[in-house]
């Protein structure tokens, strides 16, 4: 089972990208290939260097998802928007345009898109 | 499911909120071009606050949603208009870009997707 998850928001403002973690987990628990797709504001995720107090730190649970399998992509249009290069972004992940997700869409069993 | 194969998926974009305040639309529209663009059949739907992507005339400055919504058109991406949400919000059929089509019912256009992602 092929899954694509499709983040639009950045941590701690809202739980959206806590959500699309556990589901990612739980997918790969499952057995599944899990695509986690950085879109419009999703992008700050995987920014380095987050000190959260209060919440659970986002940049290391998407770092432990690149490590278990998970294909961490952030859309390069978005990336680049906000000011993002690669030197800036957790290990694991990396930059695609938005025809790559699209690609995967074709060939997707689930595909979730997370913070509406 | 409406289909099994890549090539004939078909996949819904709702936008639910309105252009120029937020990036969502233009999220959804550019995602919609991509699909085209791999040969995914898409539609968006517009519905509640996203309806008013649809209205005719409309423009910030340099950017126009509705020359944008021409763009996707021209591409193949189907552009509904949620009719339930345009009466809630005062608009009629006439005040739209006449590449939209309103349709009354979600069942049809919801059953006959692949994947349906909100914006």
């Amino acid at each position: 089972m092929k899954v694509v998850i499709k983040l639009l928001l950045g941590p701690y403002t809202f739980e959206h990208s806590e959500v699309a973690v556990k589901i990612a987990e739980k997918a790969l628990e499952r057995g599944a290939e899990v695509i986690l797709f950085l879109y419009m504001d999703g992008v700050h995720c995987v920014k380095k260097g987050q000190k959260p107090r209060e919440f659970a730190n986002i940049e290391e649970k998407i770092a432990q998802l690149a490590c278990r399998g998970v294909k961490v992509v952030a859309c390069m249009r978005c990336a680049t928007a906000r000011g993002y290069s690669l030197e800036d972004v957790v290990e694991g992940s990396s930059f695609e345009p938005l025809h790559y997700f699209a690609e995967h869409v074709k060939s997707a069993d689930v595909v979730i898109t997370i913070g509406k | 499911m409406a289909s099994e194969e890549g090539n004939s998926k078909r996949v819904l974009i709702i936008i639910t909120k309105p252009p120029y305040t937020f990036e969502h639309p233009l999220g959804g529209l550019y995602t919609a071009l991509a699909l085209v663009d791999k040969g995914v059949k898409a539609s968006i739907l517009l519905v509640e606050d996203g309806v008013y992507c649809s209205l005719r005339g409309q423009r910030d400055g340099k950017v126009s949603f509705e020359d944008l919504l021409y763009t996707a058109h021209s591409s193949g991406v189907e552009i509904l208009v949620l009719n339930k949400s345009l009466k809630a919000r005062g608009l009629t059929r006439e005040m739209l870009s006449e590449i939209c089509k309103v349709i009354d019912d979600l069942n049809d256009v919801v059953e006959s997707c692949d994947h349906l992602l909100c914006y």
